[in-house]
């Protein structure tokens, strides 16, 4: 009888070790999961305007202005995306979706890429969520910045996926606010909408940061080379 | 005596290693306010966003050259060709020469570029 329970208790120590284990995001490491753009070893990336596939025909240019910082900083050579997305436009290429069945090859000619970034974009907006009011009658709001990214990088000489990503990611726009200060924001704000403005663009480029995490580091980053071991959380979802 | 020249040693010294190892590491890129006057610029396409855009752009160019750093990726090259649009060639192959000597792989987009001035005088 004791040896019975004592078998049960085992079993369900494995099976609340083994439920433990299934909940927590795998770490994997950016040389393992990306190999071959560890080997080909891109520089220069041009960015390709995105696929809107949300309802929000401003995402166009809010990608193309919070792109390129996050990117360079991850150590590569940008090529400057007005630039290039003008000359696309001159030769009649005004969505990306014309492009995917062109060849990367034709980058490398064309714009002397040595990778393209295809994006597409599910999800990107603003989030308010009412959590009081204040004796006014004004509303004090929590907001949260969304957005659904995929990147897909391809090589402009060998044609394959270099690096690809999906991403959810959720920014508490408010986390630098006290709740008191966000009462006194809400008193002191008619409209919600200056304070959007003036900080959308910080956490527009944030979450495209957040976003690219994953990617190994180009020749111009300070590690470039030594993070092939780096790892990340392997998780589509991350909230900060 | 010995004791005193210690603590004023530790006094002198301790806060001298705290703030160095607080200092802030060197910036990779100075960006500065890109991103936003580009998106003003995108929003509302106009003589006046067009030119806080370009002040931007030379701000982000001035501001690495004062902290010795590679002005990001692109900025010159952005920068020439408003320059190339509004006519202005001569400073804009200034600007591009710029681009090519900070990023040698930028090269085969530059002579694009300068191709196109070259076009353009003709």
């Amino acid at each position: 009888m004791k040896r019975r329970s004592v078998g049960i208790l085992w079993m369900v120590f494995f099976l609340i070790l083994f439920i433990l284990n299934s909940c927590t995001p795998k770490r994997v490491s950016k040389g393992v999961e990306h190999p071959l753009i560890y080997r080909e070893g891109p520089a220069v990336i041009l960015v390709l305007p995105p696929m809107n596939r949300t309802f929000d025909v401003e995402v166009k240019e809010l990608y193309a202005a919070t792109i390129a910082e996050p990117l360079s900083l991850c150590g590569y050579y940008v090529l400057p995306i007005e630039v290039t997305s003008d000359i696309l436009k001159m030769e009649g290429v005004y969505d990306t979706e014309l492009l995917l069945n062109t060849s990367p090859q034709k980058f490398k000619t064309y714009f002397g890429a040595d990778a393209v970034l295809y994006t597409t974009i599910d999800h990107w907006n603003v989030m308010d969520m009412m959590v009081a009011a204040t004796v006014e009658g004004k509303p004090v709001y929590h907001s949260f910045f969304l957005m659904d990214i995929q990147f897909m990088l391809k090589s402009t000489s060998s044609g394959k996926t270099l690096w690809k990503c999906h991403r959810e990611v959720e920014i508490d726009m408010d986390k630098r606010m006290s709740f008191l200060a966000q009462i006194i924001f809400a008193i002191l704000m008619d409209d919600r909408e200056v304070f959007r403005t003036k900080y959308y663009i910080d956490y527009a480029m944030e979450a495209n940061q957040i976003a690219l995490e994953t990617l190994l580091d180009g020749k111009y980053h300070p590690i470039y080379g030594m993070d092939r071991n780096a790892e990340f959380v392997d998780k589509k979802k991350i909230e900060k | 005596m010995r004791k005193g020249k210690l603590l004023l040693t530790g006094v002198v010294v301790l806060p001298l290693l705290f703030t160095m190892g607080c200092a802030a590491k060197p910036k990779m890129y100075y960006w500065e306010n890109y991103s936003q006057s580009l998106y003003d610029f995108k929003k509302n396409p106009s003589d006046k966003t067009l030119l806080e855009h370009k002040q931007a752009l030379l701000k982000v160019i001035e501001v690495s050259q004062q902290h010795q750093t590679r002005v990001p990726p692109g900025v010159c090259c952005e920068y020439a060709y408003i320059l190339m649009k509004e006519g202005n060639n001569k400073e804009a192959m200034k600007y591009l020469a710029m681009e090519e000597q900070a990023y040698p792989e930028s090269r085969p987009f530059v002579v694009r570029l300068k191709n196109k001035i070259d076009a353009q005088k003709k």
